[in-house]
């Protein structure tokens, strides 16, 4: 697999990682990570395992990297804690005080963050994540989804320039999930940096722009979801074409250099190809020739899932 | 300041839980409880000093203060709140700072609830003198000293229970009370060392005073090892919430 040259780096980094590995006694968690973070929403991507968490961790200064080092707008978050005016974090785990209501724990964080947050300011983001109706009652009888979305009103609170999140869409309900994502979108479009660790798939297709994947502790990819997948030449793609004359279709199609495969389907076919563009290229010619009728003609292994399916398969 | 005040106000509140208030509460009464039911008619002052040492002092006060103080922050990392502070443009001497705070004064509400309980069940049995601002004052310096050392050893392991008691029992009730020199290793002998400049004159020939062993009695000395001491062990608490990886 070939990936272009850096797509890792970012030329407006906000945050910066550099040459980074973290091990525990013999086990190796993040080995040798280079990559960078700007504006917008880059996805953090894994399996369970793969690192994300500990490099998430390394990036706010959590834990010390074994070898490399991380920045913050150019500071070292572990020496410099005036780099967090600027940014906030979402912890995967339940960080929240049962104690506490969501109104008192977003003002405890203002509180210690800024002494110019109002009020007003910790009202505007419990209301930004829809918990001002719960605001008022203790974190202890809220249910998973809403303690994400406490915690998630505590980063905001002092409109951060870089949100890191891991997992934060966990526990939350479809409805609620959607308007967060709704949210993380609008917050990338006004400049925030924004970047989301997550084993589902699906979420972060639907939120990042950019995607970082890890596996086994190392950078397995990086860069624009399609970007990646066309640089991973040695994998052919998956096409699906719906067809009224599948057979014939198919029976043309083999004769090309680059289809090396044919699955005949219910309502169709699905090519293999090295070069999705010579498929696509000459299946106008095969129907006209043919006199067939092509209803569908869709890369089926483009969504993010296949992409990890393939990094995760090559690089283990 | 406002984050100073901030993590000291929501420290107390992770403190004084319900089942502390009356648990502690309520062993922090038994000594007043046992003064009420010495059997004796007249009530000498070196009979009730004796017993405040032996228990307020020497376990009550200690005991409260290692559990408050253990948690403190320890309770933050098994919780995963940790990171909620230490990720906040503020100094990591801050946090130190409202933490011990915070926890010596939760730990000195104990111990001086228990110095007035006590003081009150003194003068009910008829006591002569007055010793209620003494108690309260070597409980207070008592308590502060222990919550002092113990909070960064609450950070650092999860046994600092385990091994502050151990401390309590082997070394502060065995050790110094063999090599008096070593008095000022002691926290509860440094308090009642402080809150002995205050007691009535009648309780000054008493016995349990021995206890203290080489230490000067007096206020003054005793509230500048204690403040020192807490202005140490925060800076060391501090560089180790900057220096230890908050896991």
């Amino acid at each position: 697999m070939t990936i272009g040259t850096n797509p890792a780096l970012v030329s407006d980094a906000t945050i910066e990682v550099r040459g980074v590995s973290k091990w525990f006694g013999n086990k190796v968690a993040v080995s040798d990570v280079t990559c960078s973070f700007g504006p917008g929403i880059t996805g953090l991507l894994g399996p369970n395992g793969a690192g994300k968490t500990t490099l998430l961790r390394m990036m706010m200064g959590l834990t010390s990297p074994s070898q490399g080092s991380v920045s913050m707008f150019g500071e070292n978050p572990r020496r410099a804690p005036s780099v967090f005016k600027d940014v906030a974090f979402v912890p995967e785990d339940d960080a929240v005080y049962p104690f506490l209501t969501a109104r008192q724990f977003v003002r405890y964080a203002a509180s210690l963050t800024s002494s110019e947050i109002t009020e007003s300011a910790v009202t505007a983001a419990l209301d930004q994540v829809e918990m001002l109706d719960a605001a008022d009652r203790p974190i202890s009888d809220y249910s998973k989804g809403m303690r994400q979305r406490t915690k998630v009103a505590a980063a905001l609170v002092h409109n951060p320039r870089v949100l890191v999140l891991d997992e934060p869409l966990n526990g939350t309900d479809p409805v609620r999930r959607a308007s967060l994502i709704d949210l993380f979108k609008k917050l990338a479009a006004a400049g925030h940096t924004i970047v989301i660790s997550s084993h589902v798939l699906q979420e972060v297709e639907r939120l990042a722009t950019r995607v970082i994947a890890m596996v086994d502790g190392k950078l397995a990819a990086a860069g624009d979801i399609h970007a990646i997948r066309a640089a991973m030449s040695d994998i052919p793609y998956q096409v699906r074409i719906d067809t009224d004359v599948p057979r014939q279709v198919a029976a043309a199609l083999l004769s090309l250099d680059t289809v090396s495969g044919i699955d005949m389907l219910e309502s169709g076919l699905r090519v293999e190809t090295t070069d999705l563009s010579s498929v696509g290229n000459v299946l106008p010619r095969i129907a006209s020739d043919l006199d067939a009728r092509i209803t569908r003609f869709e890369p089926v292994d483009e969504s993010l899932e296949s992409v990890f399916r393939y990094l995760v398969k090559a690089n283990r | 300041m406002i984050a100073f005040r901030a993590i000291f106000a929501a420290s107390l509140r992770q403190l004084f839980t319900k089942k502390r208030i009356i648990g502690f509460g309520l062993i922090a009464l038994l000594p007043a409880v046992l003064v009420a039911l010495v059997p004796s008619t007249d009530f000498p002052a070196d009979t009730f000093l004796d017993i405040t040492t032996e228990t307020l002092l020497k376990l009550i006060v200690p005991i409260i203060a290692i559990v408050l103080a253990s948690g403190v922050l320890g309770d933050e990392r098994s919780d995963k709140t940790l990171s909620f502070l230490t990720l906040r443009p503020i100094s990591r001497f801050t946090i130190a700072g409202g933490k011990i705070a915070a926890t010596a004064s939760a730990a000195s509400a104990f111990a001086a609830f228990g110095a007035i309980s006590l003081g009150a069940a003194y003068a009910l049995r008829g006591g002569v003198g007055g010793p209620t601002l003494a108690l309260i004052v070597s409980g207070v310096l008592s308590a502060t000293l222990y919550t002092a050392f113990v909070t960064p050893l609450g950070y650092l392991t999860r046994r600092a229970t385990i091994l502050a008691l151990s401390y309590l029992i082997l070394v502060d009730n065995v050790v110094i009370a063999a090599i008096p020199a070593m008095a000022s290793s002691s926290p509860w002998r440094v308090g009642l060392a402080g809150g002995a400049g205050l007691l009535p004159p009648n309780f000054r020939t008493a016995a349990a005073l021995d206890a203290i062993g080489t230490l000067e009695i007096g206020l003054a000395g005793a509230v500048v090892q204690v403040a020192g001491t807490v202005g140490v062990l925060t800076v060391i608490l501090g560089l180790l919430l900057s220096r230890r990886d908050n896991v």
